[in-house]
């Protein structure tokens, strides 16, 4: 750890979803670009008060998928095409596809759910042990029942007294300058 | 394009009551149609196979509403309340189908359709000459018509498709007219009613499930009557999920066209239809594939017949637009969000939902057509008086539905989940 | 008002799914606190039994690897006999688990979240009962991995065309992915479990799982869209998994196995015996943890209601069987069927049609789907008639083709240990579940409370 703590940004507490959504409407209406939001579930529409983009988590698994059909069918392919078992009469290419379809099948599956969880730690940075915001106290119940705006240090418009009274003036409460 | 979401204006609900007199112009239509191709068409035998896939679609389509209808009203869905008007409009393709099941009972006792029937069959092998083995071919069919006949035999047929008939009426009456009630009545009264569609679903399920399997067991199995597959009824309770999503989306999208209900089906909706499509496509090819691997798989001559037959003389080209064009390009096409969001492209693909529909049941029955005299149908081929009598009965139900639905609500305004189904997000 | 009261429809408005009146505060202590309470004497004396119970597996497999598959009651033309029907049995009982998240997410049932994380975890943990029987069955279990896609000495791979291969592909990537798709469920409330942590012990594994989920938006979206795109691909494979274990016997010829709607035939049966094994268990747990706001009267209801559509769906299949054995003209197939209902298995040929068929009828009555009793003894007449119903089809097929091979089938001792011994193995799993992990999903629950929906017109 640093000796020198610099500033990480600013948080607030809300005690209910209406509250946290109509701050961050305000604080995306006052400019406010690096905010986020901390909550026990998703609020559905926040995401659009302060502008996060749709992820693309579907396009990692769709990836996953599609590697996982190509391998999984030549894989088949490719231990049968040298040496053909040729068993209930099922020999060849194209004649033995529907047999092989359902290997296929599983193996996409199993590649996209990989990919589906890889990609989902990678879009979080997860494993990742260590939040600034662990530091605030009463923060735990962000899992629990309050819900909590932060205004990052980050921000171009970030101004640690200006925000701070800010955040306060919309109604946050323990507003606090957490530090890094 | 997404479509922007505007709210529901309820002034924009009723259907104009011209509907009935263009529904009456589009019954002749669809009669002078059918009529017609049975006067170009010599071959009467081709003209009652196209007559039957034509029937089945109209069946398929009725039934399809009406187990939608139910499911919806069972598991008191909201997000299908706004469109559920327009399923319980094609309801009516049910009452069509008692009118159109008498030429298809003239048809089949002339010896057009089904070979078990009065040992039609036998006798055809007979007649047809110059086929190896015809006297051996003959005494099966004669045998194995007589081993069926427990089952199959003309008056038990009729008496059963009767039964299906009846069943499928009332259900349907019963559901339109408390439906049509809700739109008067009080706040109480649209909620007993409610209600009661959801009690009278219950039992209606099971017994729409049964009927529709023995009546595609009856009307299209029996086709090739020694064959026998457990999952058939499966595949067309499949494909009639598939054909009511597809009618629902082209059909919301022409009357919003209209500037007829603005507002009450929304991108969310659509979205959820076009769910509905996609999910019942994958179960459709989910069912086809168990009913052919299985049979490819164990190699049962008894079996594979079907396959054989369908396979045979060009006709294998259906079999393989059925697994490309009905699964593939409507899972790929469907499978991203934008794309089921997205109102051009899903009308599109409910365009050619209905038609791989439509080429399904003809891979199914058209190759029977002769049966069993070996390759009697013929290469394969696509007649005009197919495609005519096939669009008449599909005009007809068309008409049954504008009828139906001439003067009335399209939403159902009076519905108590009718707010929360106007609300909802897809996440 | 009682807590096993009927809650009442209306449909000019929706139930609560949380009774009670609980806030988001309250959800979270009522889950949470099952886990960290010391523990009791009621969860160590089920446990031992379990535990104790599990204590067979080990044993009955030194017998069998010490002796050989002799020691079982297997035969000609039985081969594949009990452990096989166990195998199925125990894939059965997964399938609700992953019903219940991957198509009533998809299809947007809110009551599902009560419910889901139980379920799940009996998915989990009926897959690793199940993954046992087919390993040891093989008779030279030390030669298990030719199960798997690795080519012997002579460089040949395993056969492709092989729905028993199929079915190690199939049943591994089922447990890979309910696993996973469990894990990623745990997640956010892993989070909470260490947020509310009060020795470092369990904060640091609960913190070590909960990988450092804060709950900031940005993880909220994508955890909401990766458990979408998981259900939405959970819910072709459990129609797979139980469609390929099908064809295991439908791949075959023999009379009784051979159908085409094989593959429906054993999703539908799985995914009612995991209705049935849900709600017997559900009904016990949810007094005996102190539940009954969370898992309401309500969602136990549904769960009725669904496994009698199940059950529907089950009997319709017994028909369609029967009626197409007897219509195809077939003369091995209607013997068999004849066979069942009469023959030396009709006992349990009919223990299946009453209990899967008859006696689920009794949730059309309200009393019946509110009552916690009739619950705990249906689902468990379900559970017990679908153990029958694959017992029945695959002891049938005992009179095939050739009367000079018709054999019965009696099980030994070692057969029911072993099968005693997995149950033992699932309630021990099931109980260490109960013990360190919620039980119910927290932010889910959470999040389809009416106090979640943030109320648009206060600022607009």
């Amino acid at each position: 750890m640093s000796t020198t703590e610099k500033v990480w940004g600013v948080v607030s507490r809300f005690d209910n979803p209406t509250d946290i959504l109509a701050a961050a409407e305000k604080a995306r209406a006052q400019g406010y670009k690096k905010i986020d939001v901390h909550s026990p579930f998703p609020i559905h529409g926040i995401e659009k008060a302060i502008g996060v983009k749709a992820t693309p988590l579907p396009w990692i698994s769709l990836l996953g998928g599609t590697i996982g059909c190509l391998v999984a069918w030549y894989f088949q392919y490719w231990t049968t095409k040298d040496y053909p078992m040729i068993i209930s009469g099922k020999p060849g290419l194209l004649d033995s596809t529907p047999a092989w379809f359902v290997i296929v099948f599983c193996f996409t599956i199993l590649l996209c759910a990989f990919a589906t969880l890889g990609g989902f730690m990678v879009l979080n940075d997860f494993p990742k042990f260590y939040s600034p915001l662990h530091k605030i106290k009463g923060f735990e119940r962000a899992t629990d029942d309050q819900f909590f705006l932060v205004v990052s240090a980050a921000d171009p418009q970030f101004d640690q007294r200006k925000t701070r009274d800010f955040l306060a003036q919309i109604g946050g409460q323990d507003v606090t300058v957490v530090t890094d | 394009m997404e479509s922007p979401k505007i709210p529901f204006d309820p002034a924009t609900a009723k259907a104009p009551t011209s509907w009935k007199g263009l529904s009456v112009l589009l019954a002749l239509v669809g009669a002078g149609l059918a009529a017609g191709a049975w006067f170009i068409q010599k071959d009467h035998s081709r003209f009652a196979h196209a007559y039957l896939v034509g029937f089945m679609l109209v069946a398929l389509i009725g039934t399809g509403a009406l187990m939608f209808v139910m499911l919806q009203q069972l598991s008191r869905a909201g997000w299908s309340v706004s469109s559920r008007r327009i399923a319980e409009g094609w309801m009516s393709s049910l009452f069509l189908l008692v009118l159109l099941f008498i030429p298809l009972v003239l048809l089949a006792k002339q010896g057009h359709l089904y070979a078990w029937l009065t040992d039609f069959g036998a006798a055809a092998v007979k007649n047809a000459g110059n086929i190896p083995d015809a006297d051996r071919l003959a005494a099966h069919v004669h045998h194995m018509s007589e081993k069926k006949a427990f089952w199959l035999n003309e008056s038990s047929w009729l008496a059963r498709s009767a039964f299906y008939l009846v069943a499928w009426v009332i259900l349907a009456a019963l559901i339109l007219r408390r439906s049509f009630a809700t739109d008067v009545a009080d706040k109480e009264g649209a909620a007993a009613n409610t209600t009661f569609i959801g009690k009278l679903s219950a039992p209606g399920i099971p017994l729409l499930g049964l009927t529709l399997t023995f009546a595609s067991f009856d009307w299209v199995m029996s086709l090739q009557f020694d064959w026998y597959s457990t999952i058939f009824g499966v595949i067309h309770f499949a494909d009639s999920m598939v054909l009511i999503a597809s009618l629902l989306i082209i059909s919301v999208a022409c009357i919003q066209g209209k500037g007829l209900m603005k507002g009450a089906v929304n991108v969310e909706h659509k979205h959820d239809l076009a769910k509905w499509l996609f999910a019942f496509n994958t179960f459709f090819a989910f069912v086809s594939y168990a009913q052919f691997i299985i049979i490819w798989f164990a190699d049962i001559p008894e079996e594979t017949v079907w396959y054989h037959r369908h396979a045979a003389d060009g006709w294998s080209l259906l079999g393989w637009i059925s697994l490309f064009g009905h699964f593939f390009v409507i899972f790929f096409l469907l499978m991203s969000r934008h794309m089921k969001r997205n109102h051009f492209v899903t009308v599109l693909v409910s365009i050619w939902a209905i038609l791989m529909a439509i080429v399904h049941l003809y891979w199914e029955i058209m190759p029977t057509m002769g049966y069993p005299v070996p390759h009697a149908a013929g290469p394969f081929g696509v007649q005009l008086a197919d495609i005519l009598v096939i669009a008449g009965l599909l005009t007809l139900s068309f008409a049954a539905f504008l009828f139906t639905l001439s003067g009335r609500n399209l939403v159902a305004v009076g519905d108590p989940r009718l707010q929360e189904g106007l609300k909802f997000e897809n996440y | 008002m009682s807590q096993n009261a009927y809650i009442p429809d209306n449909p000019n408005e929706r139930v609560s799914l949380v009774q009670g009146g609980l806030n988001f505060s309250q959800v979270t202590e009522t889950v949470a606190s099952i886990a960290e309470r010391p523990t009791s004497k009621i969860w160590l004396f089920a446990f031992l039994h379990a535990a104790g119970l599990a204590g067979l597996v080990p044993l009955a497999l030194v017998v069998l690897l010490w002796n050989g598959t002799g020691v079982w009651g297997l035969n000609n033309p039985q081969a594949w006999a009990w452990d096989i029907v166990n195998f199925v049995f125990w894939v059965g009982i997964a399938h609700a688990g992953t019903f219940i998240s991957s198509i009533l997410t998809l299809t947007r049932q809110p009551w599902r979240t009560s419910i889901g994380r139980f379920a799940e975890a009996m998915t989990v943990f009926s897959v690793a009962c199940a993954g046992m029987f087919p390993a040891v069955h093989v008779g030279r279990a030390w030669c298990a991995h030719w199960l798997f896609p690795v080519p012997n000495q002579m460089d040949l791979w395993p056969n492709f065309h092989s729905p028993l291969l199929w079915d190690v592909f199939a049943v591994n990537t089922y447990a890979t992915v309910s696993v996973l798709f469990w894990y990623l469920g745990l997640i956010p409330d892993l989070a909470t479990m260490r947020d509310r942590a009060k020795n470092s012990v369990a904060k640091i594994a609960y913190g070590v799982f909960a990988l450092g989920w804060t709950g900031s938006i940005r993880q909220w979206m994508n955890f909401e869209k990766a458990y979408q795109i998981f259900a939405a691909i959970a819910t072709p494979l459990i129609c797979a998994v139980s469609a390929v274990v099908s064809c295991d016997f439908a791949g075959s010829q023999i009379p009784g196995w051979h159908a085409t709607i094989f593959p429906l035939y054993f999703v539908c049966g799985a995914v009612f015996q995991g209705f049935c094994a849900t709600i017997f268990l559900m009904a016990i747990f949810r007094t005996t943890l102190g539940l009954e706001n969370l898992v309401t009267m309500r969602h136990l209801e549904n769960l009725c209601k669904i496994t009698l559509a199940l059950s529907f769906i089950v009997t319709y299949i017994y028909f369609m069987e029967y009626f197409i054995a007897k219509f195809s003209g077939n003369p091995y197939e209607a013997f068999c069927f004849d066979n069942r209902m009469v023959g030396w298995y009709a006992v349990g040929y009919w223990t299946m049609i009453i209990c899967n068929g008859v006696i689920p009828q009794l949730f059309w009555f309200r009393a019946v789907r509110n009552s916690i009793p009739a619950m705990i003894v249906i689902g468990f007449l379900g559970v017990f008639g679908m153990w029958f119903e694959r017992y029945i089809i695959i002891m049938a097929i005992s009179h095939d083709f050739l009367p000079s091979s018709w054999e019965g089938f009696m099980p030994t001792f070692w057969d029911c240990a072993l099968f005693l011994g997995s149950i033992g193995t699932f309630f021990t799993l099931l109980l260490i579940f109960i013990r360190f992990v919620p039980v119910i999903s927290i932010a889910e629950v959470k999040m389809v409370m009416p106090e979640a929906k943030p109320q648009h017109g206060d600022h607009h």
